[in-house]
């Protein structure tokens, strides 16, 4: 969802339980607030997945040009036998297996944050019982949190390549470098070329998405910790102003930056203050097992 | 830019020129570097998460190596030469992730 729709519908949802005002919607409350952590986070990690997948990715092709390609290979003078046919019929299937490591990795990432979300959909609305489960919560939160900051700071380094793209690209500049007649050469060169500075933009711009939604997914989760260690002392008004603050920071950085270096500059500071913090240094950093 | 950058950006265009060679390979050497090009992008899959976790993972000489090995996969004329580049890759990444 479009951070601002999200913002405006859980603004509705907010100021609902904000007239309401019990214990019962205390726990409401926050619940809300680890329901927007469980969204951003899933975005963050769905963002990287397609950043990496697209990185291992072999060049998309339409089926004519396959249909070129497989005759082309059958019209060659060496036998074909069901090997031959084999090869020709999985060939879209090269790069499964990374594919599959990709998928198990995150699949086993999003589990840890489903696990979050699902225990503040249960929580119990008792006052004592809903103190209790949230005070559960709180480590795994502070972990879940200093792995987003770790991963976007550790993302904005990583240059990403869409190979399978990139492969494409050097093929039709090779193809258009041959062309003998010197006016539609350079013409198709110079539409090569606009791809090319496209291709790199898209490059920048996924990964600089998905950087984004670790940072907004980091702040949602240190909100939520926060909101998790205070539980007890905390009125409806506070949670509430709370999760106001944290989804406006994302309808924000939207629309004011989406440059990487500042988004770095940015994991950097908060992920430095975290760990800096005694309170989250227990937590994030243990002391090693003697 | 850090030698995990650079590491990335090796094998990125490692990566590509396997796929460029491969792609224009007839249909008998395509048979046979597939596996070999199917382990190289599990690779280049494993060293992404593997950074992603865990950060600053890559040496000077990781660096040195992977240039080395992307100047061979380019060069590759035959499909032996490709396998054993390539080979030196899977090897190279499977002590790292």
């Amino acid at each position: 969802m479009h951070n601002k729709s999200r913002l405006a519908l859980m603004g509705l949802c907010l100021l609902a339980l904000a007239a309401a005002g019990c214990s019962e919607e205390k726990a409401k409350a926050i619940a809300l607030a680890a329901e927007d952590f469980g969204r951003t986070s899933e975005e963050a990690l769905a963002s990287i997945d397609d950043l990496f997948t697209q990185s291992v990715a072999m060049p998309a092709e339409a089926d004519s040009t396959r249909v070129d390609k497989m005759a082309t290979d059958m019209a060659d003078n060496t036998p074909f036998e069901a090997a031959e046919l084999n090869q020709l019929m999985t060939e879209g299937e090269v790069g499964l297996k990374a594919r599959d490591i990709l998928s198990n990795e995150f699949d086993s990432l999003r589990a840890r944050f489903v696990e979050v979300r699902t225990m503040f959909r249960t929580l119990p609305m008792g006052p004592r019982l809903s103190k209790k489960a949230v005070a559960d919560s709180e480590k795994l939160l502070m972990r879940l949190t200093g792995d987003l900051y770790k991963m976007g700071a550790n993302l904005a380094k990583q240059p990403a390549q869409f190979t399978g793209r990139r492969t494409l690209l050097v093929e039709l500049i090779q193809n258009d470098k041959k062309i003998v007649d010197k006016a539609s050469r350079e013409a198709r060169l110079r539409a090569d070329a606009h791809s090319l500075l496209q291709l790199r933009r898209d490059e920048l711009a996924a990964r600089t998405a998905a950087v984004q939604r670790c940072y907004l997914a980091a702040e949602a989760g240190r909100s939520l910790s926060d909101m998790a260690r205070h539980y007890g002392d905390l009125d409806v008004q506070s949670i509430l102003d709370i999760t106001k603050d944290s989804m406006k920071l994302a309808a924000d950085l939207t629309f004011q930056s989406n440059a990487i270096d500042g988004l770095a500059k940015r994991i950097e500071h908060a992920e430095g203050a975290i760990r800096s913090d005694p309170y989250w240094k227990v937590i994030l950093e243990p002391a090693p097992a003697r | 830019m850090d030698n995990d950058a650079k590491m990335l950006e090796e094998m990125g265009q490692a990566v590509v020129a396997m796929q460029l060679k491969y792609r224009a390979a007839p249909l008998r050497d395509r048979m046979t570097l597939k596996p070999t090009l199917e382990e190289l992008l599990a690779d280049y899959a494993r060293y992404q998460v593997k950074l992603l976790k865990e950060g600053t993972i890559s040496t000077d000489a990781d660096v040195a190596e992977a240039a080395s090995i992307r100047a061979e996969i380019e060069k590759a004329a035959k499909t032996e030469a490709l396998l054993k580049a390539v080979a030196r890759t899977v090897a190279f990444v499977a002590l790292r992730v």
